[in-house]
C-alpha cells in the first residue's frame, strides 16, 4: 500500500490559477512522484462547487471539505494577526479524524497559521509546514511602500513558535530560508518553485511587432507596479510600436492605454505566452516568491524585472535587472524597438541560462528534501 | 428480542373532516384544530435532539430489530472503547450499514464483503458532511493497514471474514461475535482458542474478545458470568448519548391509552445527514456542502440504515413543496394502521375511504429489493413527515432505503432537506 500524505490548505487548487495554489500542486506532484497517495483537507475559503468537488476527487485519494470559522482578528494599530486568532480548531479535529481513518505518514500544512494543526499528530507522522512567505512583520513592508497592510502579518514570536511545531519548514526562497535560519531555526528546507518546461527558448520570428506581456493577479503590489511602469512608459511613446498584453486579475485595474491590450483571464497559460515575446514584471516590492517571474521561463520567454521581482532568484539570475519601473520603461522604449533581433537574442540566451540554473537548483533542493523525507520515514 | 409491544386496539374511524381533530386530541400540547405536533420537533432536530421531549402520540408499535446481533455487537464495542481510542474502530459487516453506537465513540472504518457503489455520510463536526470510510475486504493492503492501526476490530464469525481474521496482527484488539444459536465453526473456535480470547455471552451473542478488550468489557460489567439486562443497556446508552450525533436510547416508545405499562423499545434519533447516502456525484457534493440529507430536484434520496433494518422509521422532509389549497395532504394529515384496519366510521354515516395522500403512486419507498408502503404521512406547514416500517436486510445487503418524492413535493429546481430521522424498534 502506498504511504499517505495529508495536505491541508485553504486554497482552491483546481484550476491552480494562483501562485500559492500552483506551489501546493507542485508539492502534491512531488509527493505523488515519490509514491505517496495524497489526501486533501480543504478549508473552503476559496469557494466550493460541483466542478471543484469533482476535480478534487479525481486528483486526490480522499477529500474532506470544511468551512472556515476562524475569527481572523486583526489588531490595530500595527496590523497584527495572532496565529491563535487565525487558526480554526475544527480543522485540527478534522485532520485527526482523517488520520484515524487513513493513517498518514506525512502531514503537510500550508501557511504558518495552520501550524497548530500539527499538534494533532504524534512524532510518528512527519510534519511539514510550507511557509510560502515570511509573515512576521510583513505589514511593515506595505507601510514602507506607502500602502495599507493587507492579509496576514504576525509577530516574530508567533511565527517562530509556529515554525517549531513542524519537523521541517519549507521556504520557497533562499532569502527566506536564510532569514528563518538567522532567527535560530535549524529545520528549514529551501525548496524553490519551478514548473516543467512547456516550450523551448526561441526568439521572435518577426511576424509581429515585438510584444510584451504581463500576467498577474489584481493584488495591490501588482497594481502599483504595473501602473508605475505604464506611467513611465507613456511619455516615451513606445507603446504603440511594442504592444503590451495584460492578462489575469490585474486587467481590471489597468486603464485603457494606447498599446495596452487587456485580455482578462486566460484559460491556458501557453496561449498567453505564445502571444508574447518578452514578459515584464516591474515589481516595486511585495512579499513571497514572484511566480510571474519564474513562469515565463517555462514557456521559453525572457523576463525583464527588478530586484524585487527576482527576489529569491538573484543568485541564479542572468537576465538584466532594472532598478525600478521607470528604468525598465526607458530600456523598453529605447533598446527594444524595431529592428530587434540584436537586442532580443541576448535576452533569450540569458533566459535559457537562467532557466538551466533554476533547473539545477531545483534538482539539488528536491534531492535534499527527498533525503530528509527518507530519513524521517 | 423479537417480541413487539402490545398493539393498540383498532379505533373507530372518524369522518375525514374530523381527522385533524383526532390527531390533535392525542397530543395534549396541540390546541384543537391545529396540526399534530410531530414526534421530532424541528427545533430538536436542529439542536441535535438533546432537549426533545418525546411525544408519544399516534405512534404505531415499533417493529423489532431485524438483526439484533449487530445491535449488541455495536453496543458492546462502544462500551469496550477507552475514552480516547488510539486508532480507528474497524467494523466488519458483509453489507454496508450504520453502527451508530461505536461511531459515537470513535472514528470508524468499515470493511465489507463486497464493494458498495454507495457513498454515505456523517457529520462529525456538526458542519460539513464527510463520506464514511468503507473498504472492500479484497483491498488487502488497505485492510491490513487499518487492521494494524485499529483500536478495536469488531469481527463477525462468518466465512467471508476469514481472510480478515487471518490478516490481523497476533495482538489485535478483536471482538469476535456470532449469533448464539449458530453452530460453532471449528475454524473460528480454534482461532479464538489459539489467541486466548475471552469467551462471553451477551444479548444472545457468543463473543470472544482479545484479553485487552475482555478487560475493558469487564470494567463496564460484562464478564463471562454476567447477563447484561435492560438496565445495563440503558445505562450504557445513556453514557454514549451526550453529544453523540446519533442518539440511541432505551425506554418507553409508546404509551397506549389505558395501557398499564408502556412497552420498552429502542429509539434512534439523528439529523438526516448522518444517514445520507447517494451514488450520484453531484448529490454527494451538495450533501457535503449543505450538511443535510438531500433529495434531488427530481425528488430522489437514499438513507443508510443501522443494524440491518427492522423497526419503524420516521423522517421529516423540510420544505417539501409549497402548500397549495388543493394539497391532498391537508385533508389527510395521518394515515396509519387504523385507517387500513377500520376504514369505516361505524358510528357515523357511511363514508368514502380517504383519498391517497398523494395522487396515484407518486411517493415511492423501496428497500431490500421491494417497495414499501408508508405507514403514515403528515404535513405540517411546509414540512412532510413520512413513517414507514423497515424491512430486514440480508447480512450481505447494503442497508439502504430509497425515497422518490412526488414532483408536487419538490420545490422548483431546489433540493429537499431531510432534517430529522427517528427509528424505533420493539424490545423484549
Amino acid at each position: 500500500m502506498k504511504p499517505r500524505v495529508l495536505v491541508v490548505t485553504f486554497n482552491r487548487l483546481v484550476p491552480a490559477d494562483q501562485g500559492n495554489a500552483r506551489r501546493i500542486m507542485q508539492m502534491v506532484g512531488l509527493y505523488r512522484a515519490r509514491g505517496f497517495e495524497v489526501d486533501l483537507l480543504y478549508h473552503t475559503e476559496e469557494g466550493q462547487d460541483v466542478a471543484l468537488s469533482h476535480a478534487l476527487r479525481a486528483t486526490f485519494g480522499r477529500v474532506m471539505m470544511l468551512p472556515s470559522r476562524a475569527p481572523k482578528r486583526i489588531q490595530h494599530p500595527g496590523h497584527v494577526c495572532r496565529i491563535a486568532d487565525w487558526y480554526d480548531p475544527a480543522v485540527g479535529r478534522a485532520a485527526r479524524d482523517l488520520h484515524a481513518q487513513r493513517g498518514y505518514r506525512v502531514v503537510h500544512v500550508n501557511y504558518v497559521w495552520y501550524a497548530p494543526l500539527l499538534e494533532q499528530f504524534g512524532d510518528d507522522v512527519v510534519k511539514v509546514l510550507d511557509t510560502h512567505d515570511v509573515f512576521a512583520l510583513r505589514s511593515e513592508k506595505y507601510v514602507r511602500a506607502g500602502m495599507t497592510p493587507q492579509w496576514f502579518s504576525t509577530t516574530l514570536e508567533d511565527e517562530d513558535g509556529a515554525l517549531e511545531l513542524a519537523h521541517a519548514a519549507l521556504a520557497i526562497q533562499q532569502e527566506e530560508a536564510t532569514e528563518f535560519a538567522r532567527r535560530g531555526h535549524r529545520h528549514i528546507l529551501y525548496l524553490p518553485y519551478l514548473e516543467p518546461r512547456m516550450r523551448p527558448f526561441s526568439g521572435p520570428d518577426g511576424s509581429r511587432p515585438l510584444t510584451f506581456g504581463y500576467l498577474g493577479s489584481g493584488n495591490d503590489w501588482n497594481i502599483l507596479s504595473l501602473n508605475a511602469y505604464l506611467k513611465a512608459l507613456k511619455p516615451l511613446g513606445a507603446g504603440l510600436r511594442t504592444p503590451l498584453l495584460v492578462a489575469g486579475g490585474i486587467t481590471r485595474h489597468v486603464r485603457e492605454t494606447p498599446g495596452v491590450i487587456r485580455l482578462g483571464f486566460v484559460k491556458e497559460l501557453h496561449t498567453f505566452y505564445d502571444a508574447i515575446d518578452i514578459a515584464l514584471n516591474p515589481m516595486l516590492g511585495g512579499t513571497g516568491l514572484k511566480i510571474k517571474t519564474v513562469e515565463p521561463l517555462g514557456f521559453g520567454k525572457p523576463v525583464l524585472t527588478t530586484p524585487s521581482g527576482a527576489q529569491g532568484l538573484l543568485h541564479l539570475w542572468e537576465l538584466p535587472l532594472f532598478d525600478d519601473a521607470a528604468q525598465m520603461a526607458a530600456h523598453v522604449a529605447k533598446e527594444l524597438t524595431l529592428p530587434f533581433d540584436s537586442a532580443v537574442a541576448p535576452l533569450v540566451e540569458a533566459a535559457e541560462r537562467t532557466r538551466d540554473a533554476l533547473d539545477a537548483e531545483y534538482a539539488r533542493q528536491t534531492a535534499r528534501f527527498d533525503r530528509w523525507l527518507a530519513s524521517r520515514l | 428480542m423479537n417480541a413487539v409491544g402490545p398493539r393498540r386496539p383498532p379505533r373507530a374511524r372518524k369522518p375525514a373532516s374530523a381527522q385533524a381533530q383526532t390527531t390533535s386530541a392525542v397530543t395534549p400540547q396541540a390546541p384543537p384544530g391545529e396540526a399534530v405536533a410531530p414526534v421530532l420537533s424541528p427545533d430538536g432536530a436542529a439542536q441535535g435532539l438533546a432537549a426533545t421531549t418525546p411525544t408519544l402520540a399516534c405512534e404505531p408499535p415499533p417493529g423489532p430489530l431485524a438483526r439484533p446481533g449487530e445491535f449488541w455487537a455495536d453496543l458492546l464495542a462502544a462500551a469496550a472503547l477507552p475514552p480516547v481510542p488510539d486508532g480507528p474502530v474497524v467494523v466488519c459487516t458483509a453489507g454496508a450499514r450504520l453502527w451508530p453506537l461505536v461511531e459515537s465513540r470513535a472514528t470508524v472504518v468499515a470493511v465489507h464483503a463486497r464493494r458498495t457503489p454507495w457513498t454515505d455520510f456523517r457529520s462529525p463536526f456538526g458542519r460539513h458532511a464527510a463520506p464514511r470510510e468503507r473498504l472492500h475486504a479484497a483491498d488487502a493492503d488497505a485492510v491490513a493497514d487499518v487492521l494494524a492501526r485499529a483500536a478495536l476490530v469488531v469481527l463477525p464469525a462468518e466465512p467471508w471474514a476469514v481472510p480478515l481474521r487471518d490478516a490481523m496482527p497476533a495482538d489485535a484488539p478483536v471482538l469476535l461475535w456470532a449469533a448464539a444459536r449458530s453452530a460453532d465453526d471449528p475454524s473460528w473456535t480454534a482461532w479464538a482458542d489459539a489467541r486466548h480470547l475471552v469467551r462471553l455471552r451477551a444479548g444472545g451473542l457468543r463473543l470472544a474478545a482479545a484479553p485487552v478488550v475482555g478487560r475493558a468489557l469487564a470494567t463496564v460489567g460484562v464478564t463471562p458470568w454476567s447477563v447484561p439486562d435492560d438496565a445495563w443497556v440503558a445505562q450504557v446508552l445513556a453514557r454514549l448519548a451526550p453529544g453523540a450525533a446519533m442518539q440511541v436510547s432505551l425506554g418507553a416508545v409508546q404509551a397506549d391509552e389505558g395501557a398499564a405499562a408502556a412497552p420498552a423499545g429502542l429509539r434512534l434519533r439523528t439529523a438526516g445527514v448522518q444517514m445520507a447516502a447517494t451514488a450520484f456525484e453531484a448529490l454527494s457534493h451538495h450533501i457535503q456542502v449543505d450538511g443535510h440529507l438531500l433529495a434531488t430536484p427530481q425528488g430522489l434520496a437514499s438513507l443508510m440504515l443501522p443494524w440491518g433494518g427492522g423497526g419503524t422509521l420516521r423522517l421529516m422532509l423540510r420544505d417539501a413543496g409549497a402548500l397549495r389549497p388543493d394539497d391532498p395532504l391537508d385533508d389527510a394529515p395521518v394515515q396509519d394502521d387504523d385507517a387500513q384496519a377500520d376504514p369505516i366510521d361505524r358510528d357515523g354515516p357511511p363514508r368514502v375511504p380517504p383519498p391517497p395522500v398523494y395522487p396515484g403512486d407518486s411517493l415511492h419507498l423501496a428497500a431490500a429489493g421491494g417497495r414499501l408502503s408508508p405507514r403514515a404521512l403528515l404535513r405540517r406547514d411546509r414540512d412532510l413527515w413520512v413513517t414507514v416500517d423497515l424491512p430486514a436486510f440480508g447480512a450481505a445487503d447494503d442497508a439502504l432505503l430509497h425515497l422518490a418524492l412526488p414532483t408536487e413535493a419538490v420545490p422548483d429546481e431546489d433540493w429537499v432537506r431531510v432534517r430529522a430521522v427517528e427509528i424505533r424498534w420493539g424490545w423484549a
